[in-house]
């Protein structure tokens, strides 16, 4: 738990105090706190799920608090929607741009700022050149956002942010879609900001950054606050241990991998996603061995595994599997298997019962079709014994797949894909919102997929699942594999490191 | 089986046939209050209305008969929207389908009836296909929403139908009037003594349909693929299902059915092709199945309810002088009920109600 | 060839074609703006035969024409509150409300057009042609683009008042975002549905106009359904108008011209077709244009998606 002492009055801006907060059995915060001084640049540290976006969401008037006190300079106040925090003074620049991407750049910056009826172009882009003479940067304010890359953007919301006034302002990971350059601007313009006497909330997992910019930094993990310490007191070391804690259950009693054929290549793929481009990126996974992509949301995981499994389309490169090419656009190959990344969006039919989900795309490979006609028997009866075997609590095959908790309806999903023993299974983030009975379940699957000389490629946010499974371990930041790691002893503070941007061992550049 | 039970439609002690039976029952109800306030005398009114669906065998009759083609097209209108598509070409099909079953019924005068009538049918899947079939070729390639290509497509088909009715098929004995001939006797669809009842054969070759409705979206693979591809457009993508083709087949089978609903109709009721020909059967073949949530059993019984709220406007018209379009508010009521009933607000509500139960009943896990 | 001619240069022809868009003029540039707003408005037909029968009750009953037309917008306007509640409110699905509205609409302005004005046709207080002074004196096509009913001057004002507010004014812009990304609208902590609420009840409005339009300054009475298609021909219309308010005058317009054309070949036996194949000259014709503009253009991208706030 952090400091709870009480803030000398007049020092502390803001001050986040005991805030609880419960989504039915997950608890999201458990007691958190947060205090903000004037003229400080505060870096707000933690791995995905750690809760920092969620007390961010409470300090947005998005969420609203089980518990807990909210102090803004020394009065106890409630925000209870995103407009009541801009009247006090924050500005909140999210991870994700909250941007009409249809509109011009000064119509998105008019929609937040101001009260008149009648708008002026004129005026906002004069506005606009203001902002961007203070803080830098170029931009074309009748250019349509959906024109601009994701770091320009980027730079668009924390403008729009700054054009009110703002006293504390929030960024949310803010340079995990920029370039050096634009990077090196925002910490000019973020700089110049706090010698004004204002406040910045830095969120990120980058740790260079936090020594690069932030005065002071706390550090979150499981919902709590960890520690809240000065940048100049402490090291590298120090914060990566505190943000990934305990030591990691790896009690998956595996025998060492040996590699067989070669079952998936990528070869200098090269994507243009929304979020990431990935360039010239190569991987191989062969029989007999997990492949873990370890990696922070939004560093193009999404986009490869989206190629990978032809739902999008490559700029450049190939995609081979076994000894058929593909290049990047892969029909369903019988045997690999897919576990998307969002079930509900690719996995299921939510209406449809879990017999037929269960073979979704598959009937006629598994021979349940004649004429055209389903063998509902045959096929009823096959999703008996799948359900069962993947342990898919539910009250039969009949039942309509939407009533199924989320973990249910992830092994549910397994169940299809891993029950013709496929050669080779790509799974994104599969234990994403489920239990640790689940994930468990989930994982041990994979494992035994590459028991029986299959090959996974597995991608996950969470390093633990990595560290429990892989046998090799490959690490994506900004659109690249930054490095490849064993596991084994530091092996975690090597992955942190190149998850921060640091660039060691093989594939660097 | 869950499945069968829900095939058929006849989930009587489920969540959705009480709030169907409870929307029905409150849109009659708003119904009559609009008449009362607006100063019809409902003691005369709804004896009428009553009596003109099931007061005696002949109006019994004609509540099958008005129930036939929207049953046609109601099962069109569900097949549609299993898939995710909306079919409001009903009326089109029906017209395109009607005309080109007199037409052939002229050109090839078969002597046999079962032939004639089978002739008549395929005829009716044909035209009514290809008139579906070219808005899902619109919808599937050119991106053209089918809600307006069809209702496009309506105006063209019923004035094709109008210009022949009016020009070429006119009937020169007709005494004057704007209608064709009637269409050859093996061709039509004869009214049979089942007890004490009469009943169109076209009602058992719709109840026929239903069955092979039933049939087609749950026991076969393309039925699935289907259903998948309404239920959630990128699991048949990913399932490897090719969705274009989904649709063009999907909008035929609707235009199929409807096709089959307008030559029933011609050959088992009407007998004649006229401009008065359908008169909305398409637009209340979507309260058809909407009120039986697309289910092929659901659309039999919403169709008998439409084919009896029908036939009672009309006599109500007859004998108690109220405008037999206030069965057309009605069928809005309802309708209109339902869309709230099953609108996300509501559907937020009733999920936010059973979790504070759950919740109050012990701790969730 | 001289019939050609007089086909198309002759103020009749002129005089049809602005006749017959302003209904459409009217409806569509309502239904861009609920479009924008993201609110898709299939009961546009029934806006319009409302608002036809609203007015004709209203010029009966106060002798004014013009009161009649406020009522006529008020008609359209109330039947789009409904739509409003259904699936604003209550985020229903869109597209079967709207439907929903036009069956009704349909039934209940026949049922009552018979209660009140029973089955004949009376003749109602309406709108004489207007001569602007001095511009409908010029020559050749002066009088006839200038004597319009005040229906006429009025859309083409209101469509460049609309597109006025779309672009340069902060409802405008509240409208185009909600029908872009209303959760980005939510969070800069503008309502999205007091947002969609005003685009549709000028929608409303702007239908129920057009359909007094016909009622009280074409045919001087209401008929059973006579709007006849035209508000599903605005519905396709609105996407040829790539949602700008100043296109659906033109479009309309287009369309309109199309239709007095297929009229004039009637009329004057140019060519001997069935008067119901030139109906359906317009109908083809909404098809193709609707064809070449769905593959163009880009529609608001949260049309049709009816949002709650989470």
């Amino acid at each position: 738990m952090g400091p709870t002492h009480k803030p000398a009055p007049g020092s502390h801006l803001l001050a986040l105090a005991d805030i609880w907060k419960r989504y039915d059995a997950t608890v999201a915060l458990s007691g958190a706190s947060l205090e903000i001084e004037r003229g400080e640049i505060h870096a707000l540290l933690g791995e995905n799920g750690a809760g920092k976006t969620t007390l961010m969401n409470v300090l947005d008037g998005i969420t609203r608090p089980d518990s807990g006190t909210i102090t803004w300079s020394d009065t106890e106040v409630e925000i209870d929607s995103p407009k009541r925090a801009a009247s006090l003074g924050i500005g909140m620049v999210h991870q994700h741009d909250r941007l009409v991407p249809a509109l011009a750049v000064w119509e998105n910056i008019a929609l937040a700022v101001g009260s008149s009826f009648r708008i002026s172009r004129n005026e906002i882009a004069e506005h606009l050149t203001e902002l961007t003479e203070r803080y830098g940067g170029v931009i074309d304010p009748d250019a349509l956002v959906s024109d601009l890359s994701v770091g320009e953007r980027q730079w668009v919301s924390l403008l729009r942010a700054l054009a009110g006034d703002v006293k504390l302002l929030v960024l949310d990971e803010p340079t995990s879609t920029l370039t050096p350059i634009e990077r090196d601007r925002l910490f000019a313009a973020l700089r110049h900001y706090r010698a004004a006497g204002l406040s910045v909330i830095f969120i990120t997992h980058k740790l260079d950054e936090v020594f690069a910019l932030c005065d002071r930094v706390t550090v979150m993990r499981g919902g709590e606050t960890v520690s809240t310490v000065d940048v100049a007191s402490t090291t590298q070391a120090q914060l990566v241990q505190s943000m990934v804690g305990r030591p990691v259950d790896t009690d998956f009693d595996r025998a060492p991998s040996e590699r067989g054929e070669i079952l998936l290549q990528v070869d200098s793929l090269s994507v243009q996603g929304a979020r990431q481009t990935i360039v010239e990126l190569d991987l191989e996974v062969s029989r007999g061995e997990v492949v873990g992509i370890a990696g922070v949301d939004g560093n193009g995981q999404g986009e490869l595994i989206e190629v990978i499994c032809g739902v999008r389309e490559a700029a450049e490169g190939t995609v081979i599997f076994g000894d058929e090419t593909h290049g990047w656009h892969h029909g369903r190959a019988a045997s690999v298997a897919r576990i998307p990344e969002d079930r509900h969006r690719h996995g299921l039919a939510l209406g449809l019962p879990l017999w037929e989900n269960v073979h979704l795309g598959r009937f006629r490979n598994r021979g349940l079709v004649r004429n055209g006609f389903l063998n509902r028997r045959g096929a009823h009866e096959a999703s008996e014994a799948m359900l069962e075997a993947f342990d898919v609590r539910c009250s039969g095959p009949d039942q309509p797949s939407g009533e199924l908790s989320g973990g249910n309806q992830q092994k549910a999903v397994l169940a299809r894909e891993l029950s013709d023993d496929p050669d080779l299974v790509v799974a994104m983030n599969p234990c994403r919102g489920l239990d640790i009975g689940a994930a468990r379940f989930v994982l041990d699957q994979l494992v035994a997929v590459r028991d029986r000389n299959g090959g996974v490629l597995f991608v996950s946010y969470d390093l633990d699942e990595i560290l429990a499974i892989s046998d090799r371990i490959l690490v994506m930041a900004s659109g690249r594999i930054a490095g490849e790691l064993k596991p084994g002893p530091d092996v975690i503070e090597q992955i942190g490191l190149l998850m921060g941007g640091a660039e060691i061992g093989v594939n660097a550049q | 089986m869950s499945s069968k039970r829900d095939a058929l439609g006849l989930v009587l002690l489920g969540r959705e046939s009480f709030v169907v039976s409870a929307v029905i029952i409150l849109g009659l109800l708003l119904s009559l209050v609009m008449l009362a306030v607006t100063g019809a005398d409902l003691g005369e009114a709804i004896p009428a209305l009553l009596s003109g669906a099931v007061g005696d065998a002949r109006a019994f009759e004609e509540t099958l008969h008005q129930s036939v083609p929207i049953m046609f097209v109601g099962l069109g209108v569900a097949i549609g929207l299993r898939a995710g598509l909306f079919n409001i070409g009903g009326e089109g099909q029906i017209y395109v389908a009607a005309l080109a079953g007199i037409t052939v019924s002229q050109w090839l005068p078969i002597d046999v009836p079962v032939l004639a009538v089978a002739l008549l049918l395929v005829v009716g899947i044909i035209a009514g296909g290809v008139w579906g079939a070219a808005a899902g070729w619109m919808r599937a390639y050119m991106d053209m929403n089918e809600v307006i290509t069809t209702i496009l497509l309506n105006g063209i088909g019923f004035l094709l139908a109008s210009w022949a009715i009016h020009g070429p098929l006119r009937d020169r004995e007709g005494g004057g009037f704007p209608w064709s001939e009637k269409i050859g006797e093996p061709f039509r669809l004869p009214v049979l003594d089942v007890g004490p009842l009469t009943m169109p054969s076209g009602f058992l070759l719709a109840l026929c349909a239903a069955i092979i409705v039933w049939i087609f979206l749950d026991k076969t693979v393309i039925g699935v693929e289907l259903r998948t591809l309404g239920d959630n457009h990128d699991a048949a993508a990913y399932a490897g299902a090719r969705v274009p083709l989904l649709v063009i087949v999907a909008m035929a089978c609707a235009g199929a059915l409807a096709g089959v609903g307008g030559v029933v109709e011609l050959s088992g009721n009407q007998e004649r092709l006229s401009d008065f020909f359908s008169p909305g059967y398409g637009f209340t073949a979507i309260a058809v199945a909407l009120v039986g949530n697309a289910r092929a059993g659901g659309v039999v019984m919403a169709a008998l309810f439409f084919g009896a709220l029908t036939a009672g406007a009309s006599s109500m018209e007859r004998i108690a002088q109220v405008p037999a379009s206030t069965s057309l508010v009605a069928q809005a009521i309802i309708v209109a009920l339902l869309v709230v009933a099953r609108s996300e607000r509501l559907g937020r509500w009733v999920r936010a109600r059973r979790q504070l139960a759950a919740a109050l009943d012990g701790q969730v896990a | 060839m001289d019939a050609v001619i007089e086909l198309f240069i002759s103020t009749a022809f002129v005089a049809s074609t602005l006749r017959l868009a302003v209904p459409l003029m009217l409806a569509a540039t309502g239904e861009v703006i609920s479009e924008r707003a993201g609110i898709l408005n299939i009961g546009l037909e029934g806006m319009m035969l409302v608002g036809a029968f609203t007015a004709v009750i209203g010029a009966d009953l106060t002798g004014s024409p013009w009161l009649g037309a406020i009522a006529g917008a008020a008609g359209g306007a109330a039947l789009a509150s409904i739509h409003g509640v259904i699936v604003i409110r209550w985020a229903g699905d869109q597209v079967v409300s709207g439907l929903a509205l036009n069956i009704g609409a349909l039934g209940i302005t026949t049922y009552l057009s018979r209660k009140i004005l029973g089955t004949g046709q009376t003749e109602v207080a309406h709108f004489e042609p207007v001569n602007i002074p001095i511009l409908s004196d010029l020559p050749f096509f002066g009088p006839t683009v200038f004597g319009q009913s005040p229906f006429f001057y009025f859309a083409i004002a209101m469509a460049g008042l609309l597109s006025w507010v779309l672009f340069r004014t902060r409802l405008g812009l509240a409208w185009r975002s909600a029908g872009e990304d209303p959760d980005a609208l939510d969070s800069v902590g503008v309502s999205v549905a007091r947002t969609r609420w005003t685009a549709l009840l000028v929608c409303g409005a702007m239908a129920g106009l057009g359909g007094a339009s016909i009622s009280l300054a074409q045919l001087f009475t209401f008929i059973e359904n006579m709007t006849g298609g035209s508000g599903f021909i605005a519905l396709a219309l609105v996407i040829v108008t790539r949602w700008r308010p100043l296109w659906a005058v033109g479009v309309a317009t287009f369309f309109a011209s199309a239709d007095a054309l297929a009229l004039r070949i009637q009329a004057l036996d140019v060519v001997a077709i069935p008067f119901q194949i030139s109906l359906m000259i317009p109908l083809v014709l909404t098809l193709i244009m609707y064809g070449f503009a769905a593959r163009a253009g880009r529609s608001p991208s949260a049309l049709g998606r009816s949002w709650l706030k989470s």
